[in-house]
């Protein structure tokens, strides 16, 4: 008995020492890791002039992002652990603005990557600085005409799609299937800018497609200016028509435009729903300046990825940190939560070639996204083109369809808030 | 050897040769600085291009126009026509000249706050004109603009490169206007701006100076515009706004409309350093720009220039002033 | 086309509202008060403050934000723009400082965001069987008792008559016994005053940011421009002739219809330089 028990005791200090020196060989390399370093990543954002609106948020939601990556131990790559810098630089939207921004990012702060949500004129002027100093750049591009002027020249740069330009594909097919089955006819109303115009050659180019497939019929497309604050003139030529249109899709609307279209076209009495994809944030303000019967008229996709079926449990667990720290910062929620489209899912797409890479190097980061499918808060994206380098182009975002409902008063009519 | 032994033309090489080794030392500055020297050569130019309109009198709100018209000009060359960057500044510079020309002698019969209005609209209609045409891009502007080959030491693909060809043309702009000044031409300006009617009087043709004053200053605009057009590499109608115009007149009433040269080069140097050190407040930037010109407009009436002056007049008589 | 017609006229007082304020300050200071557009935004910014933060009635939020930068408009005459002398350049770069000052102030008390203001009348009403909302109709309503008592008052009363001789000839009207600096600051006080009412009203249909003043002061200096500087029948035509292209011009030929209304100012000044109503105008400096 005795025996037996000292030999259970000495079974017990091997198995004891073995599983010490077990961890103490496991934890080895562990103890290595122990190289810290920093990766910067810059973007440069209208923080001043008519634009802050926009930019503000959006600095804002990816600086939480990057907070909440490095409380987790930041991003650990072969034997270093770095730290991620998110730096912002003020555009003040004016093109000496931009070139001076990217130039104080890329040569001042020397930062690792840039991302960032531009339109061509501008993602040409980063682009060209970016490529001189081999930094990789991932942005949104819309994919009508810019990427084949940028593609080729500027080898660094990545394209990571736009929600609004994406999303178009599957939004309105999906808003008729399971929100407003009775819709048959659209009206287009689209601002005159680069965005506008490349969505408006989409749908245009799309309506074909879904009038046999949904019966879905276009009556009407125009452009208004980037000035105009008044949208009676479009919105009574829509009315007008002969053949009602049951929608109005704005397509580059932004808020007080979304605001100013879904006031008049209820004043009008044209009472039909107002679809568009902008990045409201603050929903009550939105209510005050389109008034409550207007904005009950609204449909956003709103592009957030806690709503979104293609996100996986992972990033939309992050999502949700971000949407809560948000919330204890402002007191409201991020309702909306089109800021992540731009800056912050493409700082999670480099974060993810980062990873796949295992490497920090420009090269290294540029084939990972060349080959291999890159994870981020709308879900994968593949490279697709037959370039060597860089863009042609990649994933499908998956938009979500929200809707404003009722605060302080019934809502006038009711439809589902958010569609599967 | 005593420096007043030198003759005067030999004075004026050694300021040059001087002046000469400080811009290429320039080129040596860290990245930030250089960047910052490329935007005060920039509104210098169109700084003292538009003191030129002041000195007949006349308050141009318009320079954006030119800025405009300049970079357009440069940018479809280059991209519709292959045309070679230097040949491309120069006809981009005279495009602006003629469009001055044209518009000159019809704005310019306008005085005091009818012409400064008229020179807004003008700026708007160049704007509005290019945002609703499509050859030229419409409201997305034209981009993709190739950078020029090398010019001997002078490489394109860096800023170094941009640095000289800003402080050439700078330089070019303040020699012109120096030489203009100090000649029977400035005279006749400073009469005209004075008074156009006791001009008249004296047998001064007004109308065609003005004009004239009209053209040079937006020559050196196109020019300059041109560059930067190219420097970007991409032009798009919503850059030159209104704002624009108001950098060209801050940076001239900062430095002091009393000197051609030397008040737009320190007020556009006042303006660039503040500009881009004011990104790390952008909250205040606005408060803060609003803030300066007010005070250089009520304690330093006469802009950064009478500095030197006010601060001369604090030391005794006897004090040698020449090494101030 | 009658829906179109009736957004003419309602967008022209509007129009109207905005640029009367800016025209008597011109007639009197002759200077184009840039900081117009900004005295505009920082009204409704004051007004958001009183009828929201501290929860007054409408009309006494209206008063007192009337009140409020309409005196600071005077002290901006009599503390900064006066000691300049009526120097042209000097004093367009100081209102150009008190435009950035007012914008960044806006930015740094409320934040860039975009707001909505509440309107004094909310709902729709019909007439000859178009839809209209009873906000615009409000607005030009309010634009024309506002400028009809402008009117009566520069025509009718003392002070009015002292503002209009001060604008005719300064010195003359000094030699008579006007108090021209007390006139100077009150045209001010006005003018601001006006931009206050145009703001909170222009501002309820539309949107309020600390931005939205450089649109406005463009759309005021154009319709001054072409109806004549210091004439406020001029402003009232002009006003509503750039309301045409803005309506009619946007409708039948779309996006392009602002070069539509430079065009007409740039004609109609090359044929009239002092436009459709004006007197010369010369700054007080010049010869």
């Amino acid at each position: 008995m005795n025996a037996k028990r000292s030999i259970y005791g000495i079974c017990l200090v091997f198995a004891l020492v073995i599983m010490v020196f077990t961890t103490a060989w496991a934890a080895e390399p562990a103890k290595k890791a122990t190289k810290t370093g920093v990766l910067k990543i810059g973007a440069s954002l209208p923080l001043s002039g008519p634009m802050s609106p926009w930019g503000i948020p959006e600095a804002e939601v990816t600086s939480i992002y990057a907070d909440l990556l490095n409380k987790d131990g930041g991003l650990t790559v072969g034997d270093t652990t770095y730290k991620i810098e998110f730096i912002v630089s003020d555009d003040k939207a004016s093109p000496d603005g931009i070139k001076a921004s990217a130039d104080r990012l890329i040569n001042t702060e020397k930062v690792n990557a840039m991302v960032g949500g531009w339109m061509p004129p501008i993602a040409t002027i980063i682009g060209r600085d970016a490529t001189t100093a081999n930094i990789p750049v991932l942005h949104m591009v819309r994919e009508a005409k810019g990427i084949e002027v940028v593609s080729p020249k500027y080898p660094v740069m990545f394209d990571l799609g736009w929600a609004q330009i994406e999303g178009i594909k599957v939004y309105i097919p999906k808003l008729k299937a399971a929100a407003l089955p009775n819709v048959k006819t659209y009206a287009l109303i689209s601002k005159d800018d680069t965005l506008g115009r490349t969505m408006l050659e989409q749908i245009k180019g799309l309506s074909q497609e879904w009038q046999t497939k949904y019966g879905l019929e276009m009556v009407y497309n125009d452009m208004f200016p980037i000035t105009a604050q008044d949208m009676t003139p479009w919105l009574s030529k829509i009315a007008a028509l002969p053949k009602k249109a049951d929608l109005i899709f704005a397509c580059s609307a932004t808020v007080p435009n979304l605001a100013m279209i879904a006031k008049q076209s209820y004043e009008m009495g044209l009472k039909v729903p107002v679809v568009t994809v902008p990045n409201l944030t603050d929903v009550d303000e939105f209510i005050k300046i389109a008034g409550y019967e207007g904005a009950q008229y609204v449909y956003t996709s709103g592009c957030a990825p806690w709503d979104s079926p293609k996100t996986s449990p992972k990033f939309k667990e992050m999502a949700n940190r971000i949407r809560k720290a948000w919330k204890d910062k402002h007191g409201k929620d991020l309702t909306f939560g089109d800021s992540f489209a731009w800056c912050c899912n493409h700082l999670a797409a480099y974060v993810s070639a980062v990873k796949l890479a295992n490497s920090v190097k420009t090269e290294d980061i540029v084939r990972a996204l060349e080959s291999k499918p890159i994870e981020h808060f709308y879900g994968t994206s593949v490279a697709s083109g037959d370039k060597t380098y860089g863009i042609k182009r990649m994933l499908t975002y998956d938009a979500s369809i929200a809707k404003i409902t009722g605060r302080e008063q019934k809502p006038v009519v009711t439809f589902p808030t958010t569609v599967p | 050897m005593h420096i007043a032994r030198i003759n005067s033309a030999g004075k004026v090489l050694l300021a040059i040769v001087l002046l000469g080794l400080l811009a290429f030392a320039l080129g040596f500055l860290p990245n930030r600085w250089q960047q910052i020297c490329i935007m005060w050569a920039i509104w210098s130019t169109v700084g003292m291009s538009w003191l030129v309109i002041l000195r007949v009198g006349e308050f141009s709100v318009g320079q954006a126009g030119f800025l405009c018209i300049g970079g357009y000009s440069a940018a479809v060359l280059m991209l519709k026509f292959n045309c070679p960057f230097w040949l491309a500044l120069i006809v981009s510079a005279a495009t602006c000249a003629f469009v001055a020309l044209v518009v000159g002698v019809i704005i310019l019969r306008l005085k005091g706050l009818y012409f400064l209005v008229i020179s807004l609209v003008f700026a708007e209609i160049v704007r509005l004109t290019i945002a609703a045409s499509d050859y030229l891009g419409a409201s997305e502007g034209l981009f993709g603009i190739p950078i020029p080959n090398n010019l001997w030491f002078i490489k394109f693909s860096t800023k170094q490169g941009w640095l000289y060809l800003f402080i050439f043309i700078l330089a070019l702009a303040g020699f012109t206007f120096r030489r203009m000044e100090k000649s029977r031409i400035g005279r006749i300006y400073s009469y005209i701006g004075a008074s156009p009617d006791l001009a008249q009087s004296f047998g001064i043709y007004y109308m065609k100076y003005r004009v004239q004053a009209f053209v040079i200053s937006a020559f050196f605009t196109g020019l300059v515009g041109a560059a930067m057009g190219v420097y970007l590499g991409a032009v798009g109608p919503e850059g030159y706004t209104f704002y624009y115009s108001l950098i060209a007149q801050i940076v001239a009433i900062l430095g002091g409309v009393g000197s051609i040269v030397l008040g737009p080069l320190l007020g556009s140097a006042l303006y660039t350093v503040f500009d881009e050190y004011l990104v790390y407040v952008p909250g205040a930037r606005s408060l803060i720009m609003g803030g300066l010109l007010l005070t250089v407009i009520f304690f330093l009436p006469e802009g950064l220039v009478s500095v030197r002056r006010k601060f001369l007049n604090k030391f005794p008589r006897g004090f040698p002033r020449k090494f101030i | 086309m009658f829906d179109i017609f009736i957004f003419w006229i309602t967008l022209s007082l509007n129009y109207v509202l905005l640029a009367t304020g800016l025209t008597l300050t011109v007639s009197v200071m002759r200077v184009v008060n840039l900081a117009h557009g900004n005295f505009y935004m920082a009204g409704a910014y004051a007004f958001l403050v009183f009828s929201e933060r501290a929860g007054l009635p409408y009309g006494l939020a209206l008063l007192l934000s009337v009140l409020l930068v309409g005196a600071l408009g005077m002290l901006v005459e009599a503390k900064l723009y006066r000691r300049l002398g009526g120097r042209i350049e000097p004093s367009i770069i100081c209102m150009s400082g008190m435009l950035l000052v007012l914008e960044g102030l806006a930015v740094l008390l409320f934040g860039p965001d975009i707001r909505g203001l509440p309107a004094m009348l909310k709902g729709t009403t019909t007439i000859g069987g178009t839809v209209v909302s009873m906000e615009r109709l409000s607005v030009a309503a309010l634009a024309l008792v506002v400028i009809a008592g402008l009117f009566c008052f520069l025509k009718y009363s003392r002070l009015g008559r002292s503002i209009r001789a001060t604008a005719q000839d300064r010195e003359a009207a000094s030699l008579m016994g006007v108090n021209v600096n007390l006139i100077s600051s009150l045209s001010m006080g006005i003018g601001t005053a006006m931009a206050v009412i145009a703001g909170i009203q222009i501002t309820a249909v539309y949107h309020l940011s600390p931005y939205v003043g450089i649109s406005a002061l463009c759309t005021s200096i154009l319709i001054i421009t072409m109806g004549g500087m210091g004439s406020i029948v001029g402003a009232f035509i002009a006003a509503f002739i750039i309301g045409l292209s803005d309506s009619f011009g946007a409708s039948f030929i779309g996006r392009y219809h602002h070069l539509l209304s430079f065009g007409t100012v740039m004609i109609i000044l090359l044929f009239k330089p002092t436009g459709l109503l004006g007197t010369t105008v010369e700054a007080k400096g010049k010869g």
